[in-house]
């Protein structure tokens, strides 16, 4: 697994008066074990970008690669699994036949739609057709179908919309439980508390360009913020938890008045703010 | 790709719609046959079948973004396009199949003799011309959305009708427009010919004896469509959500 690799990417739409640059020159990564968030406002070119990624449009121009092979490539099908934002189905299947059908497609084991199903506590509505769900069963229906095959990559475009908190929980630890299996996660939400819980890398998006790319989790540091009386703040990236406290004891012993000593993180509501 | 056919059987059988449709067809043959004693009087019905079954094949899937869904798996997508024209036509001749069967009961109830050829032979004109109109609709389904795909077929239909109906009847001594495309057609006897043939080619009539020239006729269309189809639905862009 090398992982997802966009390099360049522009894609534009032309109408019959104008034509629309969406994406202008995106570069993105996704490695194996890793989540990785995209955040940006509506009109941004998300949704675009993920689209090219799956291989539904086609770029302009750039490089979009799933394990140096073309995002269209079958063989890359069988590795990725895909949440859209709204689950569109024939409503008249049951959620089971649905999640049979999609393992079939997916060449998946069909006794799997069984686990799938009791693990994203849905199975009590099995046998229920799909128009009968709510936007939040659809929801687990969803991330059902798409972890039937046992990807490697998961493109999840708004996973948790709709969801209750029960649900939301849900879908978090299955994100981070992907993770631990080491597969590539790129999570597309406009929930930024969720993004900051479960990635390890941001990037906003605006206007078509990749404005900022931050860093939540840092395999070998952790970055911190020790906050002072005086107002001052000293930000500062120790090697371990044994370490936060040899500096706060030797900052102390040189008479510094500490207040806080917090982890530091990405303001990802200041990002939005700025529009950067 | 038979994963594909039988998914859209399920859904045909499944849907009321089809269900009330087939039920209404195998009504129609077993009152008229029955009643009048000629088999067959509920054809007609089976044209609107393959209409509303075939505009379904693609076009409603891509607006819905189910489409998006199922190419998101590992699946070729001329073989989707394959299966789902497959399992549409099978859907067809189960109706047809239906509508035989009730045909022959009301023979049978009647006393009456029964015209195994005949009613053969129109129902597999049926069947056989229903893979063309849907090879037609998912032709325009490959890059339209929705139900334009019907659209677009019953249009140039009708469109291809009058303009070969009028080509007959004008005259190049009539009054404005009319006569000045009369000259033109007689200058250029080709255009008519093309008018013709893309008639003769894309709406066959179904013929009361089938003969091995339309049967050709009927297969060789379907596969061009159903060729330039998946050559169109192959680079065909399914964005899946406005930003």
């Amino acid at each position: 697994m090398t992982g997802v690799r966009i390099r360049g990417l522009r894609k534009s739409f032309r109408s019959l008066t104008r034509r629309t640059h969406v994406l202008q020159g995106v570069d993105l990564d996704v490695e194996p074990g890793q989540v990785v968030g995209l955040i940006g406002p509506n009109g941004a070119g998300k949704t675009t970008l993920m689209s090219c990624l799956l291989g539904f449009l086609h770029a302009d121009s750039g490089e979009v690669s799933i394990d140096g092979r073309p995002a269209d490539d079958i063989d890359v099908r069988r590795r990725i699994g895909f949440v859209p934002e709204r689950m569109n189905f024939g409503r008249r299947a049951t959620s089971q036949a649905f999640l049979r059908y999609m393992a079939r497609l997916s060449k998946a084991d069909v006794a799997r739609v069984e686990a799938l199903l009791s693990k994203l506590d849905v199975a009590h509505g099995a046998r229920k057709r799909l128009s009968e769900h709510s936007r939040g069963m659809l929801q687990r229906v969803g991330m059902a179908q798409a972890l039937l095959g046992e990807p490697d990559y998961l493109f999840l475009d708004e996973p948790a919309s709709g969801l209750d908190p029960n649900g939301v929980l849900l879908v978090r630890d299955l994100i981070l439980e992907q993770k631990e299996r080491g597969r590539a996660v790129l999570l597309n939400s406009h929930q930024l508390s969720e993004v900051e819980k479960v990635c390890d890398r941001v990037y906003f998006l605006d206007r078509g360009v990749i404005g900022r790319e931050e860093t939540l989790r840092h395999d070998t540091t952790i970055p911190i913020a020790i906050t002072l009386l005086d107002g001052q703040t000293v930000e500062l990236d120790v090697g371990s938890e044994e370490e936060i406290a040899a500096v706060v004891g030797r900052m102390v012993g040189e008479g510094a008045r500490i207040i806080e000593v917090r982890r530091r993180t990405a303001d990802l509501e200041g990002m939005f703010r700025s529009g950067r | 790709m038979s994963v594909v056919i039988l998914e859209t059987l399920r859904r045909h059988f499944t849907s009321g719609a089809y269900l009330v449709f087939v039920a209404f067809l195998v009504l129609v043959a077993v009152g008229s046959t029955f009643l009048s004693g000629q088999p067959g009087q509920w054809r007609s019905f089976v044209a609107l079948l393959t209409l509303i079954a075939g505009a379904q094949l693609i076009g409603p899937e891509f607006s819905s973004g189910t489409l998006q869904l199922i190419l998101s798996k590992p699946i070729n997508r001329s073989v989707y396009l394959l299966s789902r024209w497959a399992g549409v036509v099978l859907a067809i001749w189960c109706a047809v199949g239906l509508a035989l069967v009730a045909d022959w009961m009301a023979l049978v109830a009647r006393g009456a003799p029964i015209p195994w050829r005949r009613m053969g032979e129109g129902a597999f004109g049926l069947s056989w011309s229903a893979m063309l109109v849907c090879a037609v609709l998912a032709f325009f389904g490959s890059f339209l959305r929705s139900y334009f795909n019907v659209g677009l077929y019953l249009v140039l239909q009708a469109v291809l009708g009058m303009a070969l109906a009028a080509i007959d009847e004008i005259r190049p001594d009539m009054p404005g427009i009319i006569g000045a495309s009369a000259r033109f057609f007689d200058a250029y006897p080709a255009m008519g010919s093309a008018i013709a043939a893309l008639t003769r080619n894309l709406f066959p009539d179904v013929p009361r004896a089938v003969a091995v020239d339309w049967v050709l006729l009927i297969a060789s269309n379907t596969a061009v469509l159903l060729l330039l189809a998946c050559l169109l639905f192959r680079r065909r862009e399914v964005p899946y959500g406005a930003d």
